[in-house]
């Protein structure tokens, strides 16, 4: 008899929470999936959901880490995931070597993040000086690919440099250990190499290729065009919300990584803050000041295009539209909190 | 019948003692810590040309004995002497026969029997002949190069009497050779052990579990009993050589069949 | 050992093999015409073959690096192996020495070990081999222990009841009865060792197959990407083949329905 009355009130909870959930007005569920493993430059997005920006933007978001952009692009082209982040240069590859179905609905990163590492103590003060040296670098990857770009923009010979290849979580002791002078990466992890360095008493220090003639974007929020096309509103909503999170989280550093770590708790705290540190410049450009966060420009757009074209020698020539729908951005520029 | 009689030589027969077990015992440490008797005061004696066999049921301790006699297991308790010395390790003058051939697959038949001569590092060259009169001896001339795989289990346990007569072993001891083998082969290859031993003037001593095989090839037939094994009869088989197959319908035969099977069934009942 | 030159039998023996393959990658590329699949994420025959053909002017070098680290690393594994089997085989001690830190090694992925390996050893050709041979080396020892042990124990008797001198039983009877065991252990050694070789190369190299299959998927070269691959399993195969044939040769009593069985 007692089994009766739990089946049934089972039973009645169950129907009272559908009836509810079917009231209330269904919150359309998102996924997201970011572009490498949790690190400090997505405490932005955790903050968006901790604060209820998607929740009332009627946005129910599930957050995943990815496996690096390339992976992330085929994971919204093939349907996986709704929504993505990614480096620009490899929507641009991906768009261009195998037509793969993303556009490019918002910029994260004002600029790219790509660029080299090094110890103040190599004595490499400017690009120039990396002539004759050693450089560690991953086999392949957006570092790698916008490498000669940024060599020819510098008038840097290649030829003179020596390479040693390895996988990327050796990059940080090859350099610490001294056994190459500088490697190629992102400088938003600059925070690991300065952590590592600080306790041998080295100082490492990163120069953006987008500071040394490289007017490139980094980061952007990608979706599938049928999701443009069959849901136009919520791409919208989940922009302004995803922007909105980024834009406080780049000011409010200790609080966006506190909120990250009660997500994610094996997140390292200092190297994510570090993370969030290095990401406020790289989102914070004088364009996006202008225009708030998310923005990218019609001419920029294009230089990115043609040049990362160049660089990996895509086969299709690529228009903007083909990369980057630009219809979704803030409508009201999303500034950082004061 | 059962009587624990030290052996007799036939009648007639004065030749000398090659090997002799005396009060040999052999025991076993079980995996649960007590011990297991599989020999218990066995005394035997072994004369030269003697063709002695041992029947028994299982468990009752031939195979151990006839171990024992080849130097590969040590007593526990009593003296083994070959042609009058103790012996405690294993002696060249043994040749052993096991049930299954145990050949090696990638030798052919002539490198099998020679394969002692190897191990003992003497020439082979040497023993060439003698290995190709073995192998013509138990019927297999033409078959030298051949491959173990390519031979039947009668043929191959023919190669592996070849190689434990090879260097000329006074003793043979054979540990039912023919068991894994039907039965008419064994009626065959039990007329060949015969005819090499007599040719060949060895002593052998045969181990079987089947009451009329060890009538039928024996001058002495020995019964042992299980739990704890021992001896319970030394029987002389006074019938003519050499033996033929009708030889066992007779009833002289049957008569030595029956006292076997008694002292089997009887020591069964009283043990 | 006569290999007759009996093509018909070599036809009926391959031929349906070959059949199968070919209607495989027909139905392959019928499959991706017809349900439209794109090229990232399954390519068709067509489009790998258009670009192993692009590629073919740097293949060589590279099938070159991985085939280095591939045969490189199973000879080291055999050259460590072997001693190695035999000293757990005839000492009780060593055995218990040497197993425990062996299985543990073994169980750690390599893919974990294989950075900090590249880091210590350096990068080069020389840490592709070591790496390979660390993950060809666990199977080749167990499997050569087994079958220097599982002689058969009428044999031992044998050996013990004319007295024979250790060194002779080892030679004569332990090492040839082991050999189809060993030979058991090299065909999935090789294959682990293409497993090690392409790893080690994912990990730290800018030359061979492995790094080649990174290259192109980081490129979005999907296509590119599964060329590799197939050239990858072609090459895995030819080596497993060149075992058997060792082992033919090496061998021949074990390998079945060689011989008929004859006589009476």
């Amino acid at each position: 008899m007692g089994r009766f009355w739990k089946w049934a009130g089972s039973g009645a909870i169950a129907a009272v929470v559908g009836i509810a959930s079917f009231t209330a007005q269904a919150a359309d569920e998102v996924s997201f999936t970011f572009d490498w493993i949790y690190n400090g430059t997505h405490a932005g997005y955790y903050v968006a959901r901790d604060k209820g920006y998607y929740r009332d933007a009627g946005i129910d978001v599930t957050l995943s880490r990815g496996s690096g952009s390339g992976d992330t692009v085929k994971r919204i082209g093939a349907g996986i995931a709704m929504f993505g982040v990614a480096d620009t240069s490899v929507v641009v590859a991906a768009r261009g070597n195998e037509d793969i179905p993303v556009r490019i609905v918002a910029m994260a990163y004002g600029k790219s993040p790509l660029g080299v590492i090094y110890l103040a103590e190599s004595g490499i003060k400017k690009p120039k000086d990396l002539e004759g040296r050693t450089i560690g670098r991953t086999a392949s990857g957006s570092s790698v690919t916008m490498f000669p770009p940024f060599l020819a923009a510098n008038g840097i010979d290649r030829a003179t440099m020596k390479e040693t290849v390895a996988d990327a979580n050796t990059l940080l002791p090859l350099l610490m250990s001294r056994r190459v002078d500088a490697v190629l990466g992102q400088t938003v992890n600059i925070g690991r190499y300065k952590a590592l360095g600080a306790k041998q008493g080295l100082t490492a220090m990163g120069m953006n290729y987008a500071d040394y003639g490289l007017e490139a974007y980094g980061n952007a929020i990608i979706a599938h065009p049928k999701t443009i096309e069959s849901n136009p509103d919520l791409v919208r909503r989940f922009v302004l919300a995803s922007m909105k999170g980024l834009a406080y989280a780049i000011v409010n550093p200790e609080e966006a990584i506190a909120t990250l770590k009660k997500a994610v708790p094996e997140v390292d705290a200092g190297a994510a803050m570090e993370e969030i540190t290095s990401l406020r410049d790289i989102v914070l450009t004088d364009e996006v000041r202008k225009n708030g966060v998310g923005y990218a420009s019609q001419q920029r757009m294009a230089a990115t295009i043609d040049m990362v074209s160049r660089a990996l020698k895509v086969k299709r020539t690529l228009s903007v539209a083909d990369v980057f729908d630009a219809r979704f951005l803030p409508s009201s520029p999303v500034m950082p909190p004061k | 019948m059962a009587t624990q009689s030290p052996s007799v030589s036939p009648p007639g027969r004065r030749s000398k003692s090659l090997a002799q077990l005396q009060t040999v015992g052999k025991d076993y440490t079980v995996r649960s810590g007590g011990t297991v008797t599989a020999l218990q005061d066995v005394s035997l004696d072994i004369r030269e040309n003697e063709f002695v066999t041992l029947v028994g049921p299982s468990g009752c301790g031939k195979s151990t004995v006839l171990k024992i006699l080849g130097g590969i297991i040590r007593a526990s308790r009593g003296t083994l002497l070959f042609d009058g010395k103790p012996l405690d390790k294993p002696s060249r003058e043994i040749g052993m026969v096991f049930q299954r051939p145990v050949l090696l697959p990638w030798r052919s038949v002539l490198d099998n029997v020679l394969f002692p001569i190897e191990m003992l590092g003497w020439n082979v060259s040497e023993h060439l002949d003698e290995a190709h009169r073995l192998i013509k001896l138990v019927g297999l001339s033409g078959f030298e190069k051949a491959l173990p795989q390519e031979l039947s289990g009668g043929m191959q346990q023919r190669v592996s009497i070849c190689r434990a007569l090879v260097y000329d072993p006074k003793l043979l001891l054979m540990d039912e050779p023919f068991g894994a083998v039907d039965a008419m082969t064994r009626e065959e290859m039990g007329l060949e052990v015969m005819r090499i031993w007599r040719e060949r003037r060895k002593t052998v001593v045969f181990v079987t579990h089947s009451i009329s095989e060890s009538v039928f090839l024996a001058d002495r037939v020995v019964v042992m009993t299980p739990r704890p094994g021992r001896i319970v009869v030394d029987l002389p088989i006074d019938l003519p050589r050499p033996r033929t197959i009708d030889m066992e319908f007779t009833p002289e035969f049957k008569a030595y069949a029956d006292v076997v099977r008694g002292a089997i069934y009887s020591s069964k009942r009283s043990a | 050992m006569s290999k007759t030159a009996d093509f018909g039998g070599w036809i009926r023996e391959y031929g349906p093999t070959f059949i199968i393959l070919v209607v495989m990658v027909i139905a392959w590329e019928i499959g991706c015409d017809l349900a439209k699949v794109p090229v990232w994420l399954l390519p068709a025959p067509s489009r790998i073959w258009t670009e192993t053909l692009q590629l073919l002017p740097v293949l060589p070098g590279h099938i070159y690096a991985t085939l280095t680290s591939i045969v490189g690393g199973f000879l080291v594994a055999v050259v460590a192996a072997v001693p190695l089997a035999i000293a757990v085989v005839y000492s009780p001690f060593l055995r218990r020495v040497i197993y425990p830190p062996l299985l543990m090694f073994q169980s750690v992925p390599k893919v974990a070990i294989a950075p900090l390996l590249l880091m210590w050893l350096g990068y080069g050709l020389q840490s592709n081999i070591v790496i390979a041979a660390t993950v060809a080396f666990f199977p080749i020892v167990v499997n050569t222990a087994t079958g220097l042990e599982a002689v058969e124990s009428e044999l031992l008797d044998l050996t013990r009841s004319f007295d024979a001198a250790k060194p002779k039983v080892f030679w004569k009877l332990r090492l040839p009865w082991a050999m189809p065991y060993f030979f058991s252990s090299l065909k999935v050694a090789i294959t682990f060792a293409v497993i090690g070789a392409v790893v080690a190369e994912f990990i730290g190299s800018d030359k061979g197959l492995g790094y080649l299959i990174l290259a192109s998927s980081g490129a979005m070269n999907t296509a590119a990407m599964f060329s590799v691959l197939v050239i990858l399993s072609v090459i895995g195969i030819l080596c497993f083949y060149a075992v058997i044939v060792c082992e033919q040769l090496l061998c021949p009593w074990y390998l079945p329905g060689q011989q008929d069985k004859g006589g009476i």
